[in-house]
């Protein structure tokens, strides 16, 4: 599978691609207000085991699920092992001593360097919410056809203008990153050792002008070609007006549930603030508990 | 059908009009092909008579379009585009729906027609553009010919009476550009569809259009008949049109009249110039005393996943002082091969050493010039461009370089913003001034004029001229003719030919074999029942100038 | 081949990735992973973050902690300004915060329905809170009984409460003032209140009381009340000079007042943490700031008073230990003595450690010398279960620095042998029992010591008596 096919949204289950463009919009926004509001590791990683399982049952593919693996343990590693160094708040307690403060010059510069235990869990904490929202975010985008979330930011009656903006940035993902690993290609072509050549971070500065240049040059493109297919002056066709009761009603309880998070612990949060009343304790309890 | 009316422009960031008083009346039914260098206007008139920069306050617009007798000035560009549809050069910047269907219907959809309507209409006009069956595919599950079939097709479905193509062909290869001209044709006939068409390949085009319109500076130079258009085009080589070898041959060997058609140029020269049928002409031979450079024994090469090798058991040397034009089908491993020599990838089985060690040890010595030049273009300056990364680039040597590339006074300037042509010669430069042994490059004449690409071969053959050994792939035959030493032509991952460029590029069966069109000068030597030649240049060798003809 | 095998490793580690998640978000009670930590003697819970005092300060992060029996929870009160019901195992069952100022006093009532919560802040809140929901019942301000200032940051604050077997409150309200002339002085007065929030009396009626109160007790069984004042500045023009004023409990006014003579080398003396009344209300147990333990009758009249600590000159400096409680208990009258000081000043330090310093002694009702128990830090606290068992809350040395002391420390009245010991790693600033003697828990706060260490955290442990030794 090359780079283009990666982000391409046409390999998926055909259920995961049928849904409207609107009920997956709602959904990411959901579950990004979700991921906001609770702070509850355990919560959290059950969000994000459902994130998964809809990427199992969606159908996506073995080549990217490995993409996404990579970028879902970079984000949550990456999050984990730098606040288990970098952890300042307290209590705090030490696992392991990387640098001894009394050590001669490191621990004189560093002040010490130590792998925190509460520094892990808040990184954790930290790594599931992006790694949900971008699991999810990739799920969308592996699902959709941009038209699908075009037709939706317009039922929506957003400005075409403002809805093209932000869906030829899924559109031009395919391209964007099959062109990427051209230019990095072209850029390891200029380096005249093998060094030079693998050293792909070092070219990474230099991949955004040609990037842009061509981006800005394609975007121009495409919006003359949509410009003259009548798409600024788009009538709401039928097939954009199709939502699926179901898939409305599905959104309308997960709405609900999503509400009741955030109600939740609202109160749980303005009980922290002195805004408390004994009835509402079964609320601040599984707040508590759970969000 | 489509009358520009003393249509006059001005971008309000400039001073000079981009458009001056142009006129064109086109009859409904009729083909027209637009040429001209960049930055003459054409695109700003597209874009005018579609109707994307009337109203955008970003200039002055004089004059008037009036389209099937309505005028059409100041229409908003979805209504225009109900009449007249554009497509644009590269597909992938213009398809914007996933598949082949939702794209085909994006225009319909954007008019609130009925789910069955659209789908009926797509079904036929897929049909139409050759794609049918395709529906539920990919967009980028296309080749690139499919996909600007179906940008084509997405612009059909609304059945617009004009057609309007910027450049569409010019990333395509022979039998791309054949085949895409043949659908227009066939739409052009059954549909009386109008056609305006810009491209400067005017060699390749010639002979699917009877009129031709030459703008320059904003300017309509010529417009009329495409037969009438060789004499007015002579003497002016700023125009940057690529003339068919039949007219150039004709000029060469003062015809009379010149012409696209090549039976018409052969009648001529029978009639008018004086045949040597058989003089003996020094014919290019392979140097092969030259040294080896880069010497290949055996190369396999298979991409993962796939189950047949893409490359199997290639031979060959590359000598110094040599250029060697790889030519072939698309898919029959030329650009595998290219990487490889680029040191990109290894092979799967056999050896590949330059100057005797394997190439991935020696990539210091391998300029690679990729087609899509302008990928490797990335610092602010066409100095420091020249100097990224070559550290035995003095100030002296970049002068010299600038001089070379012909592009002193653009020293300074941002490489993005060049001409296409001049882009591309900032990164040969910038491959050249590495220094390497061996120079790779990809297509490098696609979408180049005229004068460009007079430019390019001058810099390959003053390298070749200085030691080192160029290996170009290209679908490009009159190139090769002029500067190869030597033809490779590969066939699913096999060499089929090598030999001479004279030798192969005039063998009729191999060129036909391989996916390459014959060149005209080769149906004309075989007429004059003379040797096979495939320069112009060769046939002036049997044939005397006419006596009788124009000057 | 080799690309797949790398395919396969990545979802493997991934997987593995999902494993470590499951466990490190799971592995604790859920959402409290940062806040309670089992260990082997009991849990620890997190109280929040709270800058850590300098080890050496006088005034010194506290803490408030209570056994509730109805609800067999620890009623917790922070200088967060958060209030806390934890359940035996450190659930929280809930919090509430209750202001910006520091909690300084907590009660309970009797039926352990309602706790009165007295806060340090600008209104000086005095919080009647429901104890099984959390609830604010009602609360009165301090600074509409003895003013505000907060200009010069001289606040109010409910500094002690007292509460009787019908629930009512007796608050000690106070705050500290600064005259014109630069001089310091005090304001101070008592309410009463019942459990409703219904002002009964307070004392004095008309005007504040110039001296600093920082204690008073009630009795039911003698329907008294007694406040002590504290004034370390004392001055000759001072009204409420005397140490002890005893009050009719019903309308507030005075039955009785005590002045005890200081004993030289000190000006005055002061009762900071005491008089307590006994079961009977017959007697009242109160420690001296000059090192003296006292036992008054019902009227405040001294029946004994013993040295505890006897002021010493060491060094040409005069050196003592303070004493602070006073309790009466079957086992014995109990008085506790704090670090050791300095005449000149609090915060200079002493050649020699008292040697009846951070000590807890024991004398029958007679006088009779029962016991010394010394701790090495002082003992902030004590509480009492149903029988023989004492926590005590053990805080800082500021002399010594022995930060092994910290914790909390149970005590068999009877004999005066340590039962238990739970080491805290900051002072243990505040502990209580549960009444039937099988918890015991303590608030550990963060301290910075002089070598610049941050030590401890702000927390409460609840300790399991029954297991281990």
């Amino acid at each position: 599978m090359s780079m283009r096919q990666l982000w391409e949204g046409t390999d998926a289950r055909f259920w995961a691609r049928e849904i409207n463009g609107r009920t997956k919009l709602i959904i990411l926004f959901l579950f990004a207000v979700l991921m906001i509001t609770v702070d509850n590791p355990r919560t959290l990683f059950v969000l994000f085991m459902v994130t998964l399982l809809l990427h199992l049952t969606a159908g996506t593919s073995f080549y990217k699920w490995k993409v996404m693996a990579v970028l879902l343990m970079l984000g949550l590693w990456g999050s984990m092992v730098s606040q288990a160094l970098f952890f300042s708040q307290s209590p705090r307690t030490a696992l392991f001593v990387l640098i001894p403060p009394d050590s001669s010059l490191l621990g004189e510069i560093t002040g010490g360097l130590f792998i925190y235990r509460e520094g892990i869990l808040y990184g954790a904490v930290q790594g599931l919410r992006t790694a949900s929202m971008l699991s999810l975010g990739l799920l969308v985008c592996w699902t959709s056809d941009p038209r699908q979330l075009l037709n939706a930011l317009l039922a929506w009656r957003l400005p075409p203008q403002v809805a093209f903006m932000l869906v030829t940035a899924i559109r031009f993902l395919p391209v964007l990153a099959a062109e990427t690993g051209e230019i990095i290609t072209a850029l390891q072509l200029r380096s005249e050792t093998q060094r030079g050549r693998t050293a792909i971070v070092q070219h990474i500065p230099y991949i955004a002008k040609p990037l842009l240049a061509r981006c800005l040059r394609r975007a121009q493109t495409l919006a003359l070609s949509v410009v003259s297919r009548g798409f600024f002056s788009a009538k709401v066709s039928q097939v954009r007006q199709s939502w699926k009761t179901a898939e409305q009603a599905g959104c309308i309880v997960f709405f609900l549930f999503t509400l009741a998070v955030v109600g939740s612990k609202l109160c749980y949060v303005l009980s922290e603030q002195g805004l408390y009343f004994g009835v509402l304790r079964k609320i601040y309890d599984i707040s508590k508990m759970y969000l | 059908m489509l009358h520009i009316d003393d249509v006059s422009y001005r971008y309000q960031s400039r001073d000079t009009w981009t458009l001056k008083h142009i006129d064109l009346k086109m009859e409904q039914g009729e083909m027209v092909l637009l040429a001209g260098r960049s930055g003459c206007g054409k695109s700003t008139l597209i874009k005018i008579i579609s109707g994307l920069v009337s109203e955008d306050g970003q200039g002055i617009l004089k004059g008037r379009i009036l389209l099937d007798g309505q005028d059409i000035t100041f229409w908003p560009p979805e209504k225009i585009g109900l009449l007249a549809g554009t497509v644009y050069q590269s597909p992938d910047d213009q398809l914007f729906a996933m598949t082949v269907e939702d794209e085909a219907g994006f225009a319909l959809e954007n008019q609130g027609e009925e789910p069955e309507t659209i789908r009926k209409e797509v079904s036929e006009t897929l049909r139409r553009v050759g794609l049918k069956g395709y529906e539920k595919f990919s967009i980028h599950q296309l080749s690139g010919g499919q996909r600007q079939r179906l940008a084509l097709a997405s612009i059909l479905i609304t059945k617009p009476r004009l057609l309007i193509l910027d450049e569409p062909v010019s990333q395509m290869n022979p039998q791309g550009v054949q085949s895409f001209m043949e659908l227009l044709l066939d739409l052009n006939r059954d549909e009386n569809i109008s056609i305006l068409m810009i491209e400067h390949r005017v060699n390749e085009l010639a002979r699917y259009f009877n009129r031709l319109a030459v703008m320059k500076d904003g300017e309509i130079l010529y417009d009329g008949a495409m037969d009438e258009a060789w004499p007015f085009l002579t003497d002016k080589p700023d125009l940057g049109l690529r003339e068919p070898q039949s007219v150039k041959l004709g000029r060469l060997l003062h015809l009379s009249h010149l012409t696209s058609d090549k039976n018409e140029t052969a009648e001529m020269i029978c009639k008018e110039c004086e045949i040597e049928r058989f003089c003996e002409q020094q014919k290019k031979a392979e140097q092969t005393g030259a040294n080896p450079l880069v010497r290949a024994e055996s190369i396999r090469f298979r991409y993962p996943g796939v189950e047949e090798d893409t490359l199997r058991g290639l031979d060959f040397i590359l000598r110094e002082g040599q250029i060697t034009a790889m030519m072939g089908f698309n898919g029959a491993g030329k650009s595998t091969l290219l990487n490889l020599l680029g040191g990109l990838t290894e092979p799967s089985g056999g050896t590949l050493l330059l100057d005797g060690i394997p190439v991935r040890k020696a990539l210091g010595k391998v300029g690679y010039l990729l087609q899509e030049a302008d990928l490797m273009l990335l610092a602010d300056t066409v100095t420091e461009e020249l100097a990224w990364k070559n550290r035995g680039m003095t100030p002296e040597k970049i002068a010299v370089m600038l001089e070379q590339l012909n592009l002193t006074s653009y020293a300074q300037d941002f490489p993005l913003a060049l001409s296409k042509g001049q882009r591309l010669r900032v990164v040969l430069g910038a491959m050249l001034a590495k220094e390497p042994r061996l120079l790779l490059l990809d297509e490098p004449t696609t979408g180049q004029d005229e004068s460009s690409l007079a430019e390019i071969k001058k810099l390959l053959l003053d390298f070749k001229n200085n030691g080192g050994s160029v290996f170009i792939c290209t679908h490009d035959i009159e190139l090769a003719s002029q500067i190869a030493d030597r033809v490779m032509l590969l066939e699913q991952g096999k060499i089929v030919a090598d030999g001479p460029a004279d030798e192969i590029l005039c063998d009729r069966n191999l060129l036909l074999q391989s996916g390459l069109t014959v060149p005209a000068v080769l149906d004309i030597a075989e007429r004059l029942g003379i040797p096979p030649c495939i320069s112009e240049k060769e046939v002036s060798h049997y044939v005397h100038a006419a006596v009788v003809g124009r000057n | 081949m080799g690309k797949k095998i790398k395919s396969l490793l990545i979802l493997f580690l991934f997987a593995l990735s999902c494993c470590a998640l499951f466990w490190l978000t799971g592995s604790r009670t859920p959402w409290t992973v940062f806040q309670s930590v089992r260990g082997k003697d009991g849990v620890s819970v997190f109280l929040g973050d709270i800058p850590a005092e300098n080890y050496d300060r006088m005034g010194f992060t506290r803490a408030q902690i209570l056994y509730v029996g109805a609800e067999d929870a620890w009623l917790v009160g922070t200088d967060k300004g958060e209030l806390f019901l934890f359940d035996m195992t450190g659930k929280q069952l809930w919090k509430r915060s209750l202001g910006i100022g520091k909690l300084v006093s907590l009660a309970v009532t009797g039926d352990g329905k309602l706790a009165y919560v007295g806060e340090h802040s600008a209104d000086g809140n005095l919080y009647a809170v429901n104890v099984h929901t959390g609830d604010i019942e009602w609360k009165h301000k301090a600074a509409d009984y003895i003013g505000v200032d907060s200009q010069n940051r001289s606040l109010p604050a409910p500094v002690h409460i007292a509460v009787d077997k019908a629930g009512n409150a007796f608050v000690n309200m106070y705050r500290f003032v600064m005259n014109k002339d630069g001089r310091r002085g005090y304001n101070g007065r008592m309410i009463a209140l019942d459990p409703q929030g219904k002002f009964l009396w307070k004392f004095p009626k008309d005007e504040t009381i110039d001296s600093w109160i920082n204690w008073c007790d009630v009795s039911d069984g003698t329907e008294r009340v007694v406040i002590a004042t504290s004034a370390y500045d004392f001055h000759p023009d001072m009204k409420y000079k005397k140490t002890l004023y005893i009050i009719d409990k019903h309308d507030g006014s005075v039955l009785n007042e005590t002045f005890v003579d200081p004993v030289k080398p000190f000006n005055n003396t002061v009762l900071r943490g005491s008089p307590t009344f006994s079961a009977d209300g017959e007697y009242l147990a109160g420690t001296g700031s000059d090192g003296r333990g006292f036992l008054f009758d019902k009227n405040g009249k001294i029946v004994w008073w013993r040295f505890l600590s006897k002021p010493a000159k060491v060094d040409g400096s005069w050196i003592n230990a303070s004493g602070r409680d006073g309790y009466i208990r079957p086992e014995g009258v109990i008085f506790s003595t704090i670090n050791t000081f300095n005449r000149e000043n609090w915060q200079l330090p002493t050649p020699v450690e008292h040697p009846s310093n951070n000590s807890l002694f024991v004398f029958k009702l007679d006088g009779t010398y029962r016991y010394q128990y010394r701790a090495l830090g002082t003992i902030e606290n004590i509480d009492f279960a149903s029988e023989k068992l004492a926590a005590c809350s053990v805080g800082r040395n500021v002399r010594t620095h022995d930060y092994s002391a910290h914790g909390a420390l149970l005590l068999n009245l009877e004999n005066g042998k340590k039962e238990r010991f739970f080491h805290t790693e900051g002072p243990c600033q505040a502990a209580a029992i549960s009444h039937d003697g099988k918890k015991m828990a303590g608030v550990e706060a963060p301290a910075m010591t002089p070598e610049g260490k941050l030590i401890g955290s702000y927390r409460l442990h609840i300790w399991d008596l029954r297991t281990g030794s």
